[in-house]
């Protein structure tokens, strides 16, 4: 080996002194949202409407898809049930409840973790990715590549791998691009296809494999479909998914709180739509999830969810209302004005009739549909038998019956369970349909199961119901009718079968649930009449 | 109207439109509130992590952090994001978005947030020579090290930690030490006189580019006199530094001093001055360049020796993608006296200890 000579050196060193100045290097294909809170906080309207990117999504749903103890809980007891498949459902999971650490690990080869990744405060950038959900990147990175195709569902979204092009609906001029790329190494990039309802669709259309006792697929459960309902319903081409659940922020405003441009049509992030118990459940237990939103910020997603329940998703009225014969009989009338069933989605959700009727004194002549404290409804076949479900009702005529608008899974011989993987058909689903689908010809995917199918009441929109009460002929009247649609998010057999299952993560949930005691429904719509004594009352 | 007239009228409609749709330009306020305080706060104290998902944003009021760079370095910052200058990539780039009176006015607002006007700013943080001594109190580690090149062999070095103590004050700690051809014995090691010096800046004007300081150094006898490690008393050093920005990034250094040691008997009182100007040569948004040339001369009070004269070329440059690490080099020409004083080889290593670990900001 020659010793360098000094003039050898001396160039050595003056080639190092002249060389480039280093910048910052790209970390990998994902950045988390701490990484555009920055630039993506700090928005306000003129009249002082916050409508910061960062604060509405943080207490999300979206933000907290990685950190939901109910899902923590559910994919627990798919894997507890199904143990060889373990690998594949914590794959199909993370997916979209861990999408960007998901295809990180895809893209080296190997398949998402949920388990692996839910450690609270852990270190690492696999963790780091999981934890922050359905984050900035990964919607904002989806590539138009097959969306609205079947192969997009279930979470077969494309991002593009190695390219650095993050895409919103608005062109961005140079300045600005360079000052988000030098800050992100994101490249933003004019995209129409992020406003439109099948980028949602690719999560939130989930088919899953119903497994048998080896692991073998015994058949594919369509588990979610609302975009699928959106599309046979009147809405389709109408009105996407984001113009309800990102409704666009009033007048011209920026987008960015750097410099940021006045533009039209920006939409909100709060991702609202009718989980208004998780952001409960995750504001009083937020240091045991390590949730990053503050408790204030769930608390308003939560009343976000309930006045968009109240406002937008359900009208009640009771169209006719007359005592005959001793009996009371009336016609409770439900409008649908999602554009989806509802409820819809996730087969925990369900929604129901609450009918009351009281005398002139007051008193409480008949019920149907009361909500107990511990998340049950009084009358429901599978609260109170897990084997059994209550049916889909024309008419009621005592307490013990009740309109409960659901989806029932049944597995391959028939029975009632709530496992997702389990099940291979729905028992019953009288999710109220959507303005404008047609139940004779809706796809099998979505369509209605049970006795709703054959409910002349039961049409695109709505549903009738008949209540036929015999009264206690001494009752003083005029009656009064109360009668209320009701929303929970997780029904109660939903959270009790859990209670089965011996591990932490089970354990953890029905504790959560337990402490929510009378807090897991809310009142979504409501409507009263009044029964004047038959004398009184005008003829048919 | 004549023609002519008409013509004179299109043109200044030509150029006047144009600048009236543009509107009047942004002032630093209001560019740093567009494009700055979503994350620095409008008070300039930097936003909550909460807010901006960012750990630690500087703050603007703390006038110890504000003040003490120069503007080409906050500008290329500004310009080309936090990592020109190896600071974190959430700092963007505004150099497409912000022209550079935009750039500049929304720096001199960030400069206001300090309420004080006792901070020298660090555009009179010239280049620090091998020899004077500069007005700006700093915050730098320092090892120089002076090369014989010929006659009697000699390495030393000097480690100097200067730390500043306030807006204006500095407190620093020189520790001597290297190996002489000392003769009949060879080569020794050996520690030389240890200093401790004070330094306060009198004056500083940034309108006109000035800074003045007065210091002091007491040189403890601890090298021994006899190897010629030290002088053997002790020894008081007073000077004033002055510092003087020129047109085209040029700059002018003096320092004038005296050395009073308090036995005359065993060393010389002297008077010494010294002078230095230089270029601050910027590549780019990166590296910057400075070479300089350094006049030295002293003058024993007593005795009729004459002056010897020093000129030193020399070449300063940063190391670090920060700046907080800097090399220089250069040789100590004597101008006379050449049969008994032979040019020497000088250079430093510097680190700025405020911009973070050695090893940070590369």
């Amino acid at each position: 080996m020659t010793r360098p000579t000094s003039s050898g050196t001396a160039s050595l060193l003056l080639a190092l002194l002249l060389r480039a100045p280093r910048t910052g290097a790209a970390e990998g294909a994902f950045r988390t949202a701490d990484d555009c809170l920055a630039c993506h906080n700090g928005l306000a309207t003129p009249s002082g409407l916050d409508y910061s990117f960062g604060y509405d999504w943080r207490p999300s749903m979206m933000a907290n898809a990685a950190r939901d103890p109910y899902w923590h809980a559910g994919v627990r007891r798919e894997v507890s049930d199904h143990p060889s498949a373990r690998a594949a459902i914590e794959a199909e999971c993370s997916r979209c409840h861990m999408p960007m650490a998901n295809e990180e690990a895809r893209a080296a080869g190997g398949k998402g973790e949920v388990f692996a990744n839910l450690v609270v405060g852990a270190i690492g950038r696999a963790p780091t990715l999981a934890q922050d959900g359905a984050s900035c990147a990964s919607c904002h990175r989806i590539e138009k590549e097959k969306l609205g195709t079947k192969e997009s569902f279930t979470g077969g979204f494309v991002i593009a791998g190695g390219a650095q092009a993050i895409y919103g609906p608005y062109k961005v001029d140079a300045g600005r691009t360079r000052i988000m790329r030098s800050a992100t190494d994101l490249v933003p990039t004019e995209a129409k296809h992020l406003g439109e309802s099948e980028l949602c669709a690719t999560c939130h259309t989930l088919y899953t494999h119903s497994l048998g006792p080896k692991g073998e697929t015994l058949g594919t459960l369509p588990e979610q479909v609302p975009y699928l309902e959106w599309k046979a319903s009147a809405y389709a081409g109408t009105r996407s998914c984001q113009s309800c659940h990102m409704p666009a922020v009033p007048g011209k405003v920026a987008i960015s709180s750097v410099l940021g441009v006045p533009r039209e049509g920006v939409l909100g992030h709060d991702f609202r739509g009718g989980n208004f118990l998780m952001p409960r459940i995750l504001a009083r237990f937020r240091e045991e999830q390590g949730v990053t939103a503050l408790p204030q910020e769930l608390a308003a997603a939560s009343m976000r969810a309930v006045e968009h329940l109240q406002g937008q998703t359900a009208k009640l009225s009771i169209p006719r209302a007359e005592l005959r014969g001793g009996a009371l009989v009336a016609e409770v009338a439900v409008a649908n004005l999602a554009g989806h069933k509802l409820p819809t989605a996730y087969p925990s959700r369900r929604a129901w009739l609450r009918f009351a009727v009281r005398d002139a004194s007051g008193k409480l002549l008949f019920e149907s549909g009361a909500l107990e404290e511990r998340g049950s409804i009084k009358g429901n076949d599978n609260d109170d038998d897990p084997r059994r479900f209550e049916p889909h009702h024309l008419e009621i005529t005592h307490a013990g019956q009740v309109q409960i608008y659901e989806a029932i899974l049944g597995d391959v011989r028939g029975t009632v369970t709530t496992g997702l993987l389990t099940g291979v058909r729905y028992l019953k689903d009288n999710r109220i349909l959507p303005r404008g689908l047609d139940k004779a010809r809706a796809a099998a995917d979505i369509a209605v199961r049970g006795a709703a199918e054959r409910d002349p009441d039961f049409v695109g929109g709505g549903d009738r119901v008949r209540y036929r009460v015999r009264l206690p002929a001494s009752a003083p009247t005029p009656l009064s009718l109360e009668v209320a649609l009701y929303y929970q998010p997780i029904g109660y057999r939903w959270a009790s079968t859990l209670a089965g299952y011996r591990s932490a993560e089970t354990g953890r949930f029905v504790d959560y649930y337990k402490a929510m005691r009378g807090a897991t429904a809310v009142r979504v719509a409501s409507s009263t009449a009044v029964v004047p004594a038959p004398s009184s009352r005008p003829s048919d | 109207m004549t023609a002519r007239h008409l013509l004179t009228l299109l043109s200044l409609l030509v150029l006047v439109v144009p600048a009236l749709a543009q509107g009047a330009p942004r002032s630093g306020a209001e560019v740093y509130r567009q494009a700055c305080a979503s994350c620095h706060a409008s008070d300039g104290r930097g936003a909550p992590r909460q807010v901006t998902g960012i750990e630690a944003i500087p703050d603007f009021t703390v006038c110890a952090f504000v003040t003490r760079e120069p503007n080409p370095d906050w500008y290329a910052v500004a310009h080309e994001g936090g990592p020109v200058r190896a600071f974190a990539q959430t700092m963007p780039a505004f150099g497409g978005a912000l022209s550079e009176a935009e750039i500049k006015g929304a720096l001199d607002h960030i400069r206001a947030f300090c309420p004080s006007k006792h901070w020298p700013r660090g555009d009179l943080n010239f280049p620090r020579p091998l020899f004077t001594e500069k007005a700006f109190p700093e915050d730098e580690a320092v090892l120089s090290t002076r090369v014989a090149s010929k006659g009697q062999g000699e390495v030393m070095s000097k480690l100097v930690f200067e730390k500043r103590v306030s807006a204006r004050g500095q407190l620093e700690l020189i520790v001597p030490f290297g190996f002489r051809d000392v003769e009949g014995t060879g080569w020794r090691p050996g520690l030389g006189d240890i200093a401790l010096g004070t330094k306060w800046a009198l004056l500083h004007s940034l309108r006109t580019g000035t800074i003045l300081s007065l210091a002091g150094e007491v040189i403890l006898p601890t090298g021994r006199k006899d190897q010629g490690f030290g002088k053997g008393t002790t020894v008081f050093e007073p000077f004033l530094s002055f510092g003087q920005i020129l047109p085209g990034h040029t700059f002018l250094q003096l320092q004038v001093g005296a050395e009073i040691p308090t036995q005359t008997s065993v060393a010389e009182p002297e008077l010494f001055w010294r002078a230095v100007v230089g270029i601050s040569l910027h590549q780019g948004f990166g590296r910057l360049w400075a070479p300089m040339i350094e006049l030295l001369a002293a003058r024993e009070l007593e005795g009729d020796k004459p002056i010897p004269w020093d000129l030193v070329p020399q070449l300063q440059v940063t190391l670090s993608r920060r700046h907080h690490v800097r090399l220089a080099g250069g040789v100590q020409i004597p101008l006379n006296e050449t049969e008994t004083r032979k040019p020497q080889v000088v250079f430093y290593l510097l680190w700025d200890t405020f911009d973070g670990t050695f090893f940070a900001g590369w």
